[in-house]
């Protein structure tokens, strides 16, 4: 489903922050992505959803080698990759239930088509009754799950969430962790970013171990 | 009473990029364009349509002055002059003016002067008869034979120069306006690229869910659309309240000024002011957010 071989990334020309990283995530599998701060996390992340291209390397997404694509060919990817923001990354104006339909009304669906669908995601994260409040009104968990619901209303076959229980309670860490076991057993390939050992070694997944902006072939994970 | 939020629904879709910003200067900067260029407008259709006027005025008329010649009698040069011109192909009617109507004339450089002792010439005014071309030079021979004092002016020398200065101006006034476009569509960069710089986050939101260039682009490019309709609905007002203003201070002299607004195809074209307006600025943003986000990416 995604495929990364010898993958180098740079800022700038400068060094190199993940190097000669290769891993591949299947469809329907659950993975965590670990090590620690500046390890290049959140960089790899970025080249997952397409927020960057790597200066080296190849990426293959959904059968395609993004380096042949064309720009506008991009979105459409785009679109089968929800996205859960460190920083949440709610837009402060709209309310709940706009930010969650945004990707929906992105795809040109009207508010009719969508809004029991939206309605269902945010009783599923547990803000039904909060639907209207606009994020400068809700906590942190609150937020976080309205990130994660806007993140996979479209129903995208990979989900990716960094440090997703990064700047909330355990309690509502371990509740957030079970809303994304069971999308993955509903067939979405998740790849979680944490620092959280407790939440990776809770979980029988696979684990990517990043270092330095290699990944640590003592992990543990399967490799190519 | 606690309302809740369900009950708080909103009706339609709140818009994509938060209102504010610099959108309350651009507008009052693009109402002021709408204002100069309706004002332009109105100044360039009035400068062609007066030198319209009086051309038609000028182009139906000639006349023959005949100035005293010594030993020919005044009286046999003007029957000679009238014989000539009653059977002249292109003249339709030919009247000799009264000596108190060419008194009339002189009047306003002369002032109230007694013009009893001053040798005023005789003149002949003519109707041209548009149906029938004149020979001109014909005439003028003719003219010369039986009245040597006859002078003849068909006005062409006025025509020529009133058609190139009402030509001029109506130039001068479309390349002000031409002007007035083009800084109302690059005031309109300024606050799309600030728009954009300012909710960065918006597009990098809407970028990452999968949103097309086109898409953000529409999301801008509407509210643009609309604010540049505004803008131009208030500037043609305002022009409106300066031209009443205008009429009020200069009054009967404003006359033309209001005359001319008071014609509709006149009203009609500063109506096409608002609508530019919009269009301008829903084409200069859609043309802005296209660029930013090719170099965005």
């Amino acid at each position: 489903m995604i495929r990364f071989e010898n993958v180098g990334m740079s800022y700038g020309g400068g060094t190199e922050v993940l190097r000669d990283v290769s891993f591949e995530l299947a469809p329907g599998s659950l993975t965590f992505l670990t090590g620690p701060s500046g390890a290049g996390k959140t960089t790899l992340l970025k080249l997952v959803f397409l927020a960057e291209r790597p200066t080296r390397g190849t990426i293959s997404m959904f059968g395609k080698d993004i380096a042949a694509m064309r720009k506008g060919d991009i979105p459409a990817l785009r679109r089968r990759i929800g996205v859960v923001f460190q920083d949440f990354r709610l837009l402060d104006h709209l309310t709940a239930y706009e930010n969650v339909a945004l990707p929906l009304r992105i795809q040109g669906q009207s508010e009719e088509s969508y809004r029991a669908d939206v309605e269902e995601i945010l009783a599923w994260v547990g803000l039904g009754e909060r639907m209207h409040a606009r994020p400068p009104t809700l906590s942190g968990g609150e937020k976080q799950r309205i990130a994660i619901a806007r993140a996979v209303v479209a129903r995208p076959p990979v989900l990716v969430a960094d440090e997703p229980t990064g700047s909330i309670d355990p309690e509502m860490g371990v509740r957030l962790m079970r809303l994304f076991v069971e999308l993955n057993r509903l067939g979405t390939c998740v790849l979680i970013a944490t620092h959280d050992r407790n939440l990776v070694e809770a979980s029988n997944a696979r684990e990517l171990r990043l270092f330095a902006g290699r990944i640590n072939q003592a992990a543990g994970a399967r490799w190519l | 009473m606690v309302v809740s939020d369900s009950a708080r629904r909103p009706d339609r879709a709140s818009p994509l990029f938060p209102r504010g910003g610099g959108e309350g200067a651009l507008l009052g900067v693009m109402a002021i364009m709408s204002f100069l260029a309706c004002v332009t407008l109105a100044f360039a259709l009035g400068a062609t349509r007066l030198a319209h006027i009086w051309e038609r005025g000028l182009s139906g008329q000639a006349t023959v002055q005949i100035a005293d010649v010594a030993g020919i009698a005044m009286e046999a040069q003007v029957a000679g002059a009238m014989q000539v011109l009653g059977a002249t192909p292109g003249i339709g009617a030919a009247r000799v003016m009264t000596r108190e109507e060419s008194e009339d004339l002189l009047r306003p450089w002369l002032g109230d002067a007694d013009l009893g002792a001053v040798p005023v010439p005789v003149l002949i005014a003519i109707t041209l008869d548009p149906g029938a071309p004149l020979d001109v030079e014909g005439l003028r021979g003719r003219l010369a034979q039986v009245a040597p004092g006859a002078t003849f002016d068909d006005h062409s020398r006025w025509n020529q120069g009133l058609t190139s200065a009402s030509s001029a101006i109506s130039w001068a006034a479309y390349a002000v306006l031409l002007l007035i476009a083009a800084a109302a569509a690059a005031s309109v960069v300024f606050a799309a690229r600030a728009a954009l710089q300012a909710h960065r986050d918006v597009v990098d939101v809407l970028h990452l869910t999968g949103a097309t260039a086109s898409f953000i682009g529409r999301q801008v490019q509407w509210r643009f659309f609309v604010l540049g309709g505004g803008a131009g609905l208030a500037g043609l007002a305002f022009a409106v309240v300066f031209a009443i203003g205008f009429s009020v201070l200069v009054g009967t002299g404003g006359s033309a000024l209001t005359s001319l607004a008071a014609n509709w195809d006149v009203v009609l074209w500063l109506l096409l002011v608002p609508v530019a307006a919009a269009v301008i600025a829903m084409a200069t943003a859609r043309f802005t957010v296209r660029r930013f986000l090719a170099e965005a990416n």
